[in-house]
């Protein structure tokens, strides 16, 4: 136990500890016990510092890779809307726009369902459906995005173009302000389609876990409603939502970050064009659908770097959403 | 431990309960409580009386606390469990399917062994109840809010925070919220399931207090694991064991010289 740099008292200290602890020593079998323990600890702390290595370097890198694009176009990189791969002008207002408005319109359609679907699990369906139905919608929030992607551009663009786009753009064709929100050729995809598509994605992985957040309201709480005299209804209403809502606004929180960055589903059906109209059935792009589909062909450096800027502000965007998320959710275990 | 001393005295009560009205509240008449096959009550037969407090005691798992959940039906909320036999109040068998929980458990009321307070103010957390069967003016609601947590021995400490969180109380205090909040509905029985086992001894005595006092008005029935608070509180104590009623018996009587093996074995701590 003698270290080299310990001064003469401390060392005579360390030396009356060893004997006065003299018979409290651990046997051979423990030292090793001790040994192993120690390893497994180090192994464990470097695990967990390679993860905050892995979210810092992700972080550098970004950074340096869209340090280009930040020297040339600054902060008017977010606020311009042209993206010319040609002139060589770069603006992510457009795929800042569409990322926006497809995961509002995501959040918008989701969020009351999922609600709905969550309180009717936990609260009034029959006992016997209560884990199928749970089971079915962990198994809904599985589904590779690229499928839902597939199905919304074979199955779900061509039905919503017939049956839904044309009759409501025919409806408000000589509304003054719902004429021009409602425009746009009926083609099926765009903005309108990807952010119905969000939805059902994000739908399931709301829900469930809006479902998780009221199981844990305690079984004496909801008893004491009871108690009272109190409904079903009324226990939902006036207990249950109240003392979970922080961590179902997390919930929700947590979709909407999955709807910002979801790409293959959205570069699917989104139409891909470039540009910010009000119009929501009009193809758009995201971010994320942007990269995807441009990153094959960034020849020139600037291009390339705007590209990562994209990404960036992506990574950025969604770390912030989903740190709200986890500050709304923790609430609930306090 | 030498069994010169009486249980009475071994637990240091004091020997001066007053009268008993002798007025029958609750009859439970063979009943018996099934938690899918577990037979968890065995042929209860038991008078409650009226505006006296009767103390159910007995070793964990005895079935004390699902006889007090039957009063209230408030087992009902889970599947598989069943009840089998009467339960009368007022000439009515509560068991009966045809007899509205809401009405029941309005008449009944419940307090549970830890706080819960709702997530809403102290002035909602006892209006909210009232609310679900009256629509009272708000002056009228103010007074009925005002007269619960005087009753409950709490208005003076929570006047000027009304508005305030219900769960910002301490412990104490909000189990007496949580008795208030029941005997604002007025009901006619008070059912309390360890309602002081969460509490230090400060809230605890408090508390006892309390009871003290509202059984003027109220038919309590309380369950407890500790049996100076049954002889502190009750005038009658109910004695089970293994889903069984073994003795019942004035308090004063049930700890001076009960009658069955089992009870002097339990109440002088030979098991439990």
């Amino acid at each position: 136990m003698t270290k080299p740099n310990m001064t003469l008292v401390e060392n005579i200290n360390a030396k009356a500890h060893e004997e006065a602890a003299g018979s409290f020593q651990r046997s051979p079998r423990f030292m090793n016990g001790e040994g192993f323990n120690s390893t497994f600890k180090w192994l464990s702390i470097c695990s967990a510092m390679f993860i905050l290595v892995i979210l810092g370097g992700f972080f550098v890198s970004l950074t340096i890779g869209a340090w280009p694009a930040i020297s040339k176009f600054g902060l008017s990189f977010i606020w311009t809307s042209t993206w010319n791969p040609v002139t060589e002008q770069f603006g992510a207002l457009p795929a800042i726009a569409g990322t926006l408005i497809t995961s509002a319109i995501a959040i918008v359609l989701a969020v009351p369902l999922a609600f709905a679907i969550a309180i009717y699990i936990t609260q009034l369906a029959p006992r016997w459906l209560r884990h199928p139905l749970g089971i079915a919608i962990e198994l809904l929030a599985a589904i590779p995005s690229i499928i839902y992607g597939m199905w919304g551009l074979f199955f779900f663009a061509p039905f919503f173009a017939e049956y839904i786009q044309t009759p409501i753009i025919d409806a408000f064709e000589n509304v003054p302000f719902l004429s021009t929100v409602f425009a746009g050729p009926a083609i099926g995809i765009g903005m309108a389609t990807a952010g119905i598509v969000l939805a059902i994605m994000i739908l399931p992985f709301i829900a469930s876990v809006m479902r998780d957040v009221i199981d844990t309201v305690p079984k004496r709480l909801k008893e004491s409603g009871y108690a009272i005299g109190a409904t079903e209804w009324e226990v939902t209403r006036a207990i249950i939502i109240p003392h979970c809502k922080t961590a179902m606004a997390g919930a929700v929180f947590l979709g909407l970050g999955r709807a910002l960055g979801e790409t293959m589903a959205v570069t699917f059906i989104i139409g891909n064009a470039n540009r910010i109209t009000g119009a929501i059935f009009a193809p758009g792009n995201t971010i994320a659908s942007t990269i995807a589909n441009e990153f094959q062909e960034a020849y020139t450096e600037i291009h390339s770097s705007a590209l990562i800027a994209l990404g960036l502000l992506l990574f950025i965007i969604t770390f912030i959403v989903l740190a709200i998320a986890r500050m709304m959710l923790n609430r609930i275990s306090s | 431990m030498e069994m010169t001393m009486t249980p009475a005295e071994l637990l240091n009560i004091e020997s001066s309960q007053p009268e008993l009205t002798n007025e029958v509240d609750i009859s439970i008449r063979d009943l018996n409580f099934y938690y899918g096959n577990n037979h968890a009550l065995k042929n209860i037969n038991l008078e409650i009386g009226r505006n006296e407090t009767t103390a159910i005691i007995g070793p964990s798992g005895c079935g004390k606390s699902t006889l007090l959940r039957i009063l209230n039906r408030i087992y009902t909320l889970y599947p598989g469990q069943e009840a089998k036999g009467e339960v009368v109040i007022d000439n009515q068998n509560i068991l009966d399917p045809k007899v509205n929980v809401s009405a029941l458990r309005a008449r009944v009321g419940m307090v549970f062994q830890s706080p819960t307070p709702f997530p809403m103010s102290i002035y909602d957390n006892i209006a909210y109840g009232i609310r679900l069967y009256e629509k009272p003016s708000r002056r009228e609601m103010d007074a009925r809010v005002e007269k619960a947590l005087r009753s409950a021995a709490l208005w003076d400490e929570v006047k000027d925070k009304l508005h305030q969180s219900g769960q910002s109380l301490s412990g104490g205090q909000q189990q007496r919220l949580c008795i208030a909040r029941t005997i604002a509905l007025e009901p006619q029985v008070l059912l309390l399931d360890e309602p002081t086992s969460a509490l230090d001894p400060v809230s605890t005595s408090k508390i006892e207090d309390l009871l003290d006092t509202l059984r003027d008005e109220y038919t309590i029935v309380i369950v407890t694991h500790n049996m100076q608070q049954a002889a502190r509180v009750s005038q009658k104590t109910v004695f089970m064991y293994l889903g069984e009623v073994v003795e019942v018996a004035e308090t004063d009587e049930m700890f001076l010289r009960p009658k069955e093996e089992r009870t002097k074995n339990y109440i002088t701590g030979r098991f439990g």
